[in-house]
């Protein structure tokens, strides 16, 4: 019986929430503009966290010796706890004056300062599903390389990295659903800096819970807006369940 | 286990940079809170503080309520009564695609199946339930791989002294997962502590006084927070800092805490 909770739960969402997404793709609401600024937010977002954290990833379980791997991994997985209201009380406090003193211009405008605390937040998430990606590697390959005269670096390099490319993809699509989905961030980035209109920022959520704070009552927006949402999410969890399902390739 | 030179540089890059992030916040908060307090405010009476620490308590206790005896109940269906293998397959892949649900969309749903409920109807209830949600997934990930750890050795002992299956279960099989079952909790508490956005969506009590009646009125410190960010002022005062400091805390508290736990015992597994 309550093994069909979850179940009743997802039949709930999408009971609620495909009439919206309908809404949404015939054109009722347009929610054009929202997917647009969601979508450039979450490629901000992955060039921010994507190369620190596959580079931390193929530190902590190629290169680090076990002791180093024992101590970081739990500090990277209790920092990912960290609230993202938090994080958008620190884009104002911190990051907002450091973008603008790093790269002239740049604090003013909500897509960088947004990117930068959305990456941020994500990196230590992305850094421990990379981490789990390249640990399903077989150790077999790893010894197959050491015995053909690799050292780590290049064993790491061109054969567990190859071998592991799915599982990082995936690793990298749950990500990016973690970054698409994020409301608070963006909005308080975004109030924040709501003087110039050229640099305003709404994504997905964010423009959807602008909608209900704003307008009140205005629920059949909020549903177009949650329903595409939704299944953005649930397409990019997805890939990503797909891809992981993959065995590790061959290294070619 | 000793360091090699190289790897004592890269690990303390690491460290250096996740103590210059959370000490850049730690340092930020305490300033703008100490200033504050010099200048002859008094935070601790700061309006809504008192209330939003105990409409945090309770959406917490009433999440956890709600969501772990379903998380244990569905790992146990799922790992331990081996379900038909289409259902498992179905069950599995719908715990991925819970665990990729926005909490904002959540509480827009609760919203609407709630009947569209007029701003200044809002109840601790339905908090608690979306809070809930939230939690799910992550506590039956735990779960589940917690009751698959447990070794099939242990429970053919307990058949062989004559346990029936259920009396196994709970008296061998689920005491094991114990220490697991506390670290998703912990992970569950960290994740919900911080949501705003389905509170927000909920109508949940912005800034100001204290709400008496927890059934039309609630605040919780994330709500607080982006309660003070909001002013369209690109500095957040004092009150601001006080509560992302109270908020990091406890999220940190929480996480640390399951790692704890975690990792203890996997040490002592390995040993």
């Amino acid at each position: 019986m309550a093994a069909l909770i979850p179940l009743a739960s997802s039949a709930l969402l999408l009971w609620t929430f495909v009439p919206g997404l309908v809404a949404a793709l015939f054109g009722r609401f347009s929610v054009g503009a929202a997917v647009w600024d969601s979508m450039r937010t979450v490629l901000g977002t992955a060039l921010v966290a994507f190369p620190p954290g596959l580079a931390g990833a193929l530190f902590l379980r190629e290169l680090a010796a076990p002791t180093t791997r024992r101590r970081l991994k739990p500090a990277i997985e209790v920092a990912a706890a960290v609230p993202t209201v938090v994080w958008g009380w620190f884009a104002l406090v911190a990051l907002a004056p450091a973008l603008r003193g790093v790269v002239p211009g740049t604090g003013q405008s909500a897509w960088p300062l947004a990117s930068l605390t959305v990456g941020l937040m994500v990196l230590p998430t992305f850094l421990t599903l990379a981490d789990d990606a390249l640990a399903a590697v077989p150790q077999s390959y790893r010894e197959a390389a050491y015995a053909l005269g690799a050292d780590r670096w290049t064993a790491a390099r061109w054969v567990v990295l190859p071998a592991a490319a799915w599982g990082l993809t995936s690793a990298a699509a749950l990500a990016m659903a973690r970054a698409m989905g994020e409301a608070m961030i963006v909005l308080v980035v975004g109030r924040a800096l709501a003087g110039a209109a050229q640099n305003s920022l709404a994504t997905l959520p964010a423009s959807l819970l602008g909608a209900i704070l704003e307008s009140p009552g205005n629920w059949a927006e909020a549903r177009a807006l949650g329903g595409t949402l939704l299944a953005a999410t649930l397409g990019l969890g997805g890939v990503s369940r797909l891809l992981q399902q993959r065995s590790p390739g061959r290294v070619p | 286990m000793r360091l090699s030179g190289r790897d004592r540089s890269v690990w303390l890059a690491g460290v250096a940079g996740l103590i210059f992030i959370f000490g850049a916040m730690l340092w930020l908060g305490l300033a703008a809170a100490s200033g504050a307090s010099v200048a002859g405010q008094s935070l601790a009476a700061a309006p809504g503080l008192g209330a939003a620490i105990a409409g945090t308590a309770g959406l917490l206790g009433l999440a956890l309520l709600f969501s772990s005896p379903v998380a244990l109940a569905a790992a146990i269906y799922l790992e331990e009564l081996s379900p038909p293998a289409w259902l498992a397959r179905l069950l599995s892949w719908n715990l991925t695609a819970l665990a990729a649900v926005p909490s904002v969309v959540w509480g827009l749903a609760a919203v609407l199946v709630s009947g569209e409920m007029a701003a200044g109807h809002v109840s601790l209830w339905l908090g608690g339930l979306v809070l809930g949600a939230v939690m799910l997934p992550i506590e039956l990930v735990v779960a589940r791989d917690a009751l698959r750890a447990v070794p099939r050795s242990a429970r053919e002992a307990a058949w062989a002294l004559g346990a029936t299956q259920w009396q196994a279960l709970w008296r061998v099989v689920v005491p094991a997962t114990l220490p697991s079952l506390m670290t998703g909790l912990g992970l569950a508490v960290a994740r919900a502590v911080g949501e705003a956005a389905p509170l927000l969506v909920l109508g949940a009590w912005l800034r100001g006084g204290l709400p008496v009646d927890p059934v039309r009125a609630y605040t919780s410190l994330p709500v607080l927070l982006y309660g003070e960010l909001g002013e369209g002022a690109a500095e957040p005062g004092a009150r601001g800092a006080l509560v992302a400091l109270l908020l990091m805390g406890a999220a940190l508290g929480a996480s640390s805490g399951a790692m704890i736990v975690r990792y203890r015992r996997q040490q002592r597994v390995s040993e």
